[in-house]
């Protein structure tokens, strides 16, 4: 389609004249480590207190009954919850 | 006397929950039975398994509450166990667990706002790459623009919800003092998970943007992706939005189909 070729034409051209700097600079070193050294909780840290305590029990977890009935900020969604999700 | 090979596959069959697995039997006593000592080994498994999905999943659990979590997350376990030594890698069908979930079937919109916090864990751990340099277009024959294939970032998903997942999430972070109540039947999402300067954004899309996103993301050329943005709205402005996506890093290298 002709139309299709002027609008690509048109807007990679454009696209060269843009000259980007500034806007996609990658993180400068700083940021870079400040975001690395963020360990999200449970990934890396399996000596915590936590979670040594917490494996420890000898018998298998149970599955309590009253656990299957989703009691969280779900309620707060309204209208529409039965729509499936197509 | 077992071989090294068959005592590794009954360990790892006992982790997998499968209690017919006869390592306990294999494993001495040393003040608690065999059995006993196996089994805080696969609770140890579990819990950490289980703090891995919450660190991945901080509004899916929110959404139905800790003990439907942790009653999902063990089911999950079950059927979907680890299988890479990396745990950052473990947990990415949760979405699909989700959508088959008896229990949750009720929350039709639980699997996509998972995938949304999958698609922001991959992208916080995917590889950098540098912006394009748009002055290398130059190099190309202008005839040849529509055959252009422009590859993504590492650090983008593009994911489409029917449903309002940007919303919900936001409503579920910490930080959220709002009304918290989210209209379901609201319009859906396009959504381009991305990261800038180590910090994950969430950018909503027009939907034409987003099918041209989604087109290029599939390995297609600039002209079918034009086609396919077009098709979903005659004014596409595609001056506009090639450039947006090249200024914020999201087209980062090019070749020829």
């Amino acid at each position: 389609m002709t139309n299709t070729k002027t609008l690509i034409s048109t807007a990679v051209s454009s696209l060269m004249l843009l000259g980007i700097a500034g806007t996609t600079v990658p993180a400068n070193a700083a940021d870079m480590e400040k975001c690395y050294g963020v360990a999200k909780a449970g990934k890396n840290d399996c000596q915590t207190a936590n979670s040594s305590c917490a494996g420890t029990a000898t018998k298998d977890a149970q599955k309590d009954a009253w656990l299957f009935v989703p009691k969280g900020t779900c309620e707060k969604l309204v209208g529409g919850s039965s729509k499936s999700g197509a | 006397m077992p071989r090294l090979r068959e005592l590794q596959q009954a360990f790892g069959s006992w982790l997998q929950f499968d209690d017919a697995s006869e390592i306990a039997a294999l494993v001495c006593a040393n003040g608690l039975a065999g059995n006993r000592r196996v089994q805080i080994y696969r609770n140890n498994l579990l819990v950490t398994l289980t703090d891995a999905l919450r660190a991945v999943y901080p509004v899916v659990e929110k959404l139905v509450g800790d003990g439907f979590f942790r009653f999902a997350a063990n089911e999950f376990i079950h059927h979907y166990p680890s299988r890479h030594g990396n745990l950052h890698l473990f947990g990415h069908e949760f979405a699909k667990f989700l959508s088959e979930f008896a229990a949750a079937k009720g929350h039709a919109y639980l699997p996509d706002v998972a995938r949304l916090e999958w698609a922001q864990h991959e992208v916080y751990h995917a590889v950098d790459h540098a912006p394009l340099a748009p002055q290398s277009l130059t190099a190309i024959d202008p005839d040849r623009y529509e055959s252009l294939c422009f590859t993504l970032h590492p650090a983008r998903r593009l994911l489409y919800s029917p449903y309002p997942v940007v919303r919900i999430w936001e409503v579920n972070q910490p930080d959220f003092d709002g009304d918290q109540t989210v209209d379901l039947s609201a319009s859906g999402n396009c959504v381009l998970v991305l990261r800038i300067n180590g910090a994950i954004e969430l950018h909503t899309l027009a939907r034409p943007e987003y099918r041209f996103l989604a087109t290029i993301s599939e390995g297609k050329t600039l002209g079918q992706a034009v086609e396919a943005a077009l098709e979903q709205h005659r004014d596409f402005d595609l001056n506009h939005y090639l450039a947006k996506h090249v200024q914020n890093g999201t087209l980062v290298e090019f070749n020829l189909a």
